[in-house]
């Protein structure tokens, strides 16, 4: 493309930018000459170029605006609620106008009909001057409800401009001229810098690191300078990709004014830090979870205006927007003085979508609950707007936000307000990463997504873990972490299998990371160091592969993969979703009669999970020497009483805990005394073998979980542990009905 | 004489360089060099073929076993040495693993031939066609081919 037409559609493009808040200001401040007159130029000087470029469709359009906006300059017309839309419409076309032309050369296809007709339309529609009849009180867009501005705007008034070119008008064909000491750069050309600057970092480090060993005092100094100089350009490069977070906080004014137009709302904006310097791959990926976010916060946090009236707040609701910088990251701050979140709604709904247990819901405190906010799904708007509150969003706000390695908090006090927290990296190519080691093997972490280490040692640690369904989880300060191994989901065991496996070795580490609201331990065999890594793409024949977000090169001059923190966490949701998924139904049918408080037989299971019966149908609890075990119809059976009873061993009968492989301390259970439930109902009686009784407690049988395998009614926490309620109903009719016996009859 | 059948240019200068018992060739204007072995880092659950990625000055390049990718033997097995035939293919740069480095022979294009019938596995797909060469025949890769590895298994 040309580089004169390149140079307009940037040009335009900044300006229309620049319109855009003018024409919400003067939305507020109609008699603003100053204001209109630096729209009307702008318009003005995009008609005038795309004629030059034979750019007709562009022109027509910008020719309606422009007519439109030389009454508005000529105070023949008030800029009200609807000039101020239309002329925002003409803005929208124009854009579309620009990237076509952007795209293919030429200005393309732009269905411009409606947005003439509605400029030309009020155009020859009369108004009241300002100058006449100031009524500023009822005008304003983000000021004025939308009920209000239904009444505004059809009074006639007597034609009194004749469309004469102002005076202003010739001065204004030319650009504000831009800062002698300022130079237009293609970004292609910065993308580049950065990407020789990083590789300058990597021999940077190789270099120093050699240098350390090398015992030469002359280079040593040499490798201290090179280090200094090159921290510098990484800067001064980093620095020329910076943008201020202007470029999309210049976008809010009108996106306020549009979302409270539609919601009936009024709210003021205001911005703090628009200055605040961010990598423009930031910045790109960063706008659209701001825009929900401002949304968001004037859709569902402010309230309308009769609601904030009777609840003593001025009418118009308040969202500020602060960004700054805090230690490396920039730190935006989205708050409204609106309705809050009432942190026991979320429990609510969390309750209802089986997000939490209601036990953990309820020990949790407010700010954690409400980070709940940011789950799929969870959205405690009461209404739905076109705008949002569809249930999706805060959630893939979240995770946009985090794929880039930043963080989102939420805080709210009902009837006072909300403020959203986003921490951002003030860059991605060249981010901290914690090196962790699994299997030899050394991977990247970004620092962003770790909270803290864990050693596993030999006595503290490891007596924290714990099984849920056969998985590990790991007990810190109280809350349950889903343990996953990084050998495990990278295969580097050499077998495929993803499922849960056993508890972390001793002498592991396990990494807390963060993501997707979950932290959950990610076990590595050992962890180096942190440092400041470059980020390289994963090349596109591996573009397939999850869990890797790219690659780097160490101080050693290794390649060294990036983990997707993100992505092992979606690893073990997965787990934990499925456990949920296969067990909700029965949930429902066995919680209700569960719940009373009665007496519960507890007992453990060889990896030291608790489980338990209830004490009702358990008629007796024996010791049985194993010699007197015998087997009749493929049953291992006792003699009790003078009938048959057929046994069944618990934990072997439970299939997860089958496919362990069993270890050699296990076997003396089968050696040494047999300790067997009787359990009884009207129907059959049969032995249940256990492991080890461990006691009987009164407790209010309230499942807190679906169970997640066969026979398994549920789990709850029991005297501090998680324990499995046993359906021995379930168990007992699969064992024997399964295999045919009748049960305690003719075994 | 020439007939006009295939896109092969009448004469070209190829790379040679051996996997197992074959001798296999690339168009030299498709590599960018020749390297000693290098240290790779594996990638978990890649395609089988991915042996691994290593740093060419800075560079993160992947590394792709040709007699893995060929499915045929490697001339011998264990902590065999293997060259680098560092390739480049569209936006794509790859080292191929290779046993052994050949000559760069010039190839006439009348000595072209459709690929041996004799070719098994996915090498069928992998080869353009065959020179006949005075020792032997030289195999065409089709670096097109090699590198797209979307239809082959993690190796684990």
């Amino acid at each position: 493309m040309d580089e004169v037409i390149r140079e307009f559609v940037a040009e335009s493009r900044e300006n229309l930018q620049r319109m855009e808040q003018e024409l919400v200001l003067l939305e507020t401040k109609p008699d603003d000459a100053e204001t209109v007159a630096d729209i009307f130029r702008t318009i003005h000087t995009i008609k005038g170029t795309c004629g030059f470029f034979e750019f007709g469709g562009l022109e027509a359009v910008a020719h309606a605006g422009e007519s439109l906006l030389s009454k508005v300059r000529d105070r023949v017309l008030v800029p009200d609620a609807e000039v101020i839309s239309a002329l925002l419409a003409l803005i929208d076309a124009v854009r579309s106008f620009l990237a076509n032309i952007d795209a293919t050369g030429s200005e393309g296809e732009v269905d411009t009909a409606r947005v003439i007709e509605r400029l030309s339309a009020l155009e020859r529609e009369q108004r009241q001057t300002p100058l006449d009849q100031p009524e500023e009180g009822e005008r304003g867009g983000v000021d004025v409800s939308a009920g209000a501005r239904e009444d505004i705007g059809a009074t006639p008034v007597e034609e009194n401009a004749d469309s004469t070119p102002p005076p202003a008008r010739q001065q204004t064909a030319t650009n504000p001229a831009p800062g002698q000491s300022s130079v237009r750069l293609d970004v292609g050309l910065l993308d580049t810098m950065m990407g020789l600057v990083g590789e300058l970092v990597l021999a940077r480090n190789q270099v120093v690191e050699h240098a350390a060993h090398a015992g030469s005092p002359s280079l040593s100094a040499v490798s201290q300078r090179l280090n200094v100089v090159t921290s510098r350009l990484q800067e001064t490069v980093m620095q020329t990709r910076m943008q201020p977070i202007d470029t999309i906080f210049g976008a809010l004014p009108r996106l306020v004014r549009d979302t409270s137009l539609a919601g009936g709302k009024r709210v003021r904006l205001t911005l703090d830090g628009s200055d605040t310097e961010l990598d423009r791959t930031v910045i790109e990926a960063v706008k659209d979870p701001l825009t929900h976010l401002v949304r968001n916060a004037v859709d569902h946090g402010i309230e309308a205006p009769p609601v904030r009236h009777r609840a003593g707040k001025a009418e118009e609701g308040h969202v500020h927007l602060h960004a700054s910088h805090e230690n490396g990251q920039v730190i935006i701050a989205i708050s409204d003085d609106g309705a809050g979140i009432d942190s026991d709604d979320i429990r609510a709904r969390a309750l209802e979508l089986g997000l939490a247990e209601e036990d953990r819901l309820s020990r949790a405190s407010d700010s954690e609950i409400l980070q709940l906010a940011f789950s799929p799904g969870l959205s405690t708007a009461r209404r739905i707007t076109n705008v949002s509150g569809r249930g999706v969003g805060l959630d893939v706000v979240r995770n946009n936000i985090e794929r880039i390695g930043g963080s989102v908090d939420l805080t709210s006090t009902p009837g006072v307000g909300t403020t959203v927290r986003i921490r951002l990296p003030m860059t991605l190519a060249i981010i901290q990463a914690l090196l962790v080691r699994s299997r030899g093997q050394r991977f990247a972490i970004p620092q962003l997504s770790t909270m803290e280490l864990v050693g596993l040692d030999a006595g503290g640690a490891s007596r924290h873990i714990e099984h849920v369904h056969a998985a590990p989880v790991f007990r810190l300060r109280g809350k349950l972490l889903p343990i996953i191994h990084l050998a495990d989901q990278l295969g580097l065991d050499g077998d495929g299998d993803d499922g849960p496996r056993g508890a972390p070795a001793q002498g592991q580490v396990l990494v807390v990371l963060r993501a997707n609201d979950r932290e959950f331990g990610l076990a590595v065999d050992a962890v180096d160091e942190t440092q400041e890594i470059v980020v390289k793409p994963l090349s596109r024949l591996l573009h397939r592969i999850p869990i890797l977000a790219g690659t780097t090169i160490l101080g050693d001059g290794k390649v060294a993969l990036i983990l997707d923190v993100a992505a092992l966490a979606q690893r073990a949701n997965v787990i934990n979703e499925r456990r949920e998924a296969i067990l909700s139904p029965q949930a429902d049918g066995v919680a209700a009669p569960l719940d009373a408080r009665e007496a519960v037989l507890l007992f453990s299971s060889p990896d030291d999970g608790r489980m338990a019966i209830p004490l009702t149908d358990v008629a007796h609890l024996h010791t049985v020497d194993p010699a007197s075990v015998e087997r009749a119809g493929g049953l291992e059976v006792i003699q009790y009483r003078g009938e048959i009873l057929p046994l069944i061993r618990v934990h072997e009968a439970l299939d997860e805990r089958r496919r362990r492989p069993r270890r050699a301390e296990e076997e003396p259970s089968r050696s040494s005394t047999l300790f067997v439930v009787i359990y009884a109902t009207p129907q059959r009686r049969v032995g249940l073998v256990v492991d080890r009784i461990v006691d009987i407690v009164e407790e209010t049988l309230e499942v807190q979980r679906p169970g997640t395998r066969d026979c398994v009614a549920g789990t709850m926490v029991m005297r501090g542990r998680i324990t499995e309620i046993l359906d021995v109903e379930g168990l007992v009719s699969r064992m024997l009905d399964a295999e045919d016996v009748a049960a305690g009859g003719d075994v | 004489m020439r007939e006009a059948k295939t896109a092969v240019p009448d004469r070209r200068q190829l790379m040679t360089f051996s996997v197992g018992d074959a001798s296999y060739g690339l168009p030299i204007e498709q590599v960018l060099e020749v390297l000693n072995d290098r240290p790779l880092t594996p990638v978990p659950l890649a395609p089988r073929s991915v042996a691994g990625l290593m740093n060419l000055r800075g560079q993160v390049v992947p590394a792709i076993d040709l007699a893995r990718r060929l499915e045929v033997a490697a001339a011998a097995t264990g902590g065999r040495k293997q060259m680098n035939v560092v390739i480049r293919h569209g936006e794509s740069v790859v080292s191929l693993l290779v046993d052994e480095i050949g000559d760069v022979v010039d190839v006439e294009e009348a000595d072209f031939q459709q690929p041996p019938e004799t070719l098994r596995g996915s090498a069928r797909d992998l080869i353009h066609g065959a020179y006949r060469l005075e020792d032997g025949l030289l195999l065409l890769l089709d670096a097109k081919e090699i590198l797209d590895l979307e239809g082959e298994s993690a190796s684990c």
